[in-house]
């Protein structure tokens, strides 16, 4: 297992990497391994197998950032952020095999649009364990933790009876897929966000494992440089507010945000 | 300590185990635990618990054995799992003499849980479900002098080890 798993690190990042094809071939491996009881084997064919994934998905986000997909690509950045915690979290001593997509995955989900997300209040009423089977019960636990890995499986808990207490906005979400749209009352969901950092950096991004970082400049603009800018338009600083009440009275001028986007990672 | 909160005030074990009903066999395990986990005193939820309490009680039991306890009878337990990314630990009434261990293992739950690897500098400029995690949790110290001191805490993760020590500290002080 250890040959193998050596040989597949060293040829991930191969422009024809058969992901998909590699995934299902160490599933053989760690199904075989679990009918053998070969527990360390087995998880790490586990760990190999998420890996390879984290960096299928990875090239996957790349695809839809250039398609302009920016929200499932957000969706696909949570779930290898919770590919990595759980690996890493099972795993210490792989973290070179995912650090540069954690990074970036990371730069790039700063520079998204979205601040406000919807979150749930649930009641748990009843749950099994996803390795056993068993019910989970507050003085019967059947010694399997979620986020770790037991005979080649990652546990979790299945809950099979909740109650939904309520729903709130926040800024920090447990789950990040859920983003707040505006309704169209028709598909349910409006592209209102604007996504001009990201279309910024795909211009300037050619490969997914070129790596890149950006720094932030805070500047002033001259209020000549918006010809028209009337005192009830929103300010161009972004605050929502009405430019009378914003920046106007700012003697420095406008406030602006330049991102400069440059090769390489800083701080890793 | 900014974010951790004193109190001389806090319900005692009898008092939780009147508001619970609870049978005589589970009172007697209640007041006699080192580590006792008590309902989290969710508005609207007095009964309830954070979520997660489920394995921290079987994780606390593993490095404690029986010298923990949760206050609460088997059909009556209820996880109330809150919106946004804090760890909210819950709320402990921890007899001093386990204080020192208690922490540790909580110390070692928390790494196990925060999920997202702190990997990139970032300050100020991060939006805030990049900030580092935060944990809040309360516990309640006391001795068999009957001396006793509530510690509240909200705040990052990553200051739980000198929280910790503060909390030891205050206690002793």
């Amino acid at each position: 297992m250890n040959k193998k798993a050596t040989d597949i690190i060293k040829h991930l990042l191969d422009e024809d990497f058969n992901y998909d094809k590699t995934i299902a071939e160490l599933d053989e491996l760690r199904i075989r391994y679990r009918q053998q009881q070969d527990e360390d084997n087995a998880n790490n064919a586990w760990a190999i197998i998420t890996i390879v994934g984290i960096h299928r998905d990875f090239r996957k986000v790349y695809s839809m950032l250039k398609d302009r997909q920016y929200y499932d690509a957000w969706c696909l950045m949570e779930q290898i952020e919770i590919g990595v915690a759980n690996l890493l979290r099972n795993f210490k001593g792989v973290e070179n095999t995912v650090k540069y997509i954690s990074v970036i995955v990371r730069q790039l989900q700063s520079l998204y649009p979205y601040k406000v997300f919807m979150s749930t209040e649930v009641a748990i009423k009843e749950r099994i364990c996803s390795i056993c089977g068993k019910q989970r019960m507050i003085r019967q636990h059947c010694g399997h933790f979620p986020g770790h890995v037991y005979m080649g499986e990652l546990c979790s808990d299945i809950i099979n009876k909740w109650e939904l207490k309520g729903v709130s906005i926040v800024y920090n979400p447990e789950h990040k897929y859920a983003v707040a749209f505006l309704g169209d009352g028709k598909e349910g969901r409006k592209g209102h966000y604007n996504y001009m950092l990201l279309g910024g950096l795909m211009n300037f991004w050619k490969d997914p494992y070129a790596a890149w970082h950006y720094t932030i400049k805070h500047i002033h603009k001259s209020p000549d440089e918006f010809p028209g800018l009337m005192d009830d338009d929103k300010c161009p600083c972004g605050s929502g507010k009405k430019y009378s009440e914003c920046c106007k009275n700012d003697p420095e001028g406008i406030q602006h945000v330049v991102y400069e986007f440059r090769p390489g990672l800083v701080g890793v | 300590m900014n974010n951790l909160i004193v109190n001389n005030i806090t319900r005692s074990r009898e008092e939780w185990v009147d508001m619970l009903d609870l049978p005589e066999k589970l009172e007697t395990s209640v007041i006699a635990a080192n580590v006792l986990i008590v309902p989290s005193m969710i508005p609207a939820q007095p009964k309830a618990f954070v979520g997660g309490t489920l394995h921290l009680f079987a994780f606390l039991q593993s490095q404690l054995g029986e010298d923990v306890e949760i206050c609460i009878r088997n059909e009556e337990y209820e996880e109330l799992k809150l919106n946004s990314r804090i760890v909210r630990l819950g709320r402990f009434i921890v007899n001093s003499i386990t204080l020192p261990l208690f922490l540790g293992i909580l110390g070692t739950y928390i790494y196990d849980r925060i999920r997202v690897p702190q990997t990139v500098e970032g300050g100020d400029n991060l939006p805030e479900y990049q900030q580092p995690a935060d944990i809040s949790f309360t516990i309640a110290v006391e001795d068999s002098t009957g001396k006793k001191k509530e510690f509240q805490y909200e705040g990052p993760a990553s200051d739980y080890k000198a929280i910790a020590g503060e909390i030891e500290r205050l206690w002793n002080e």
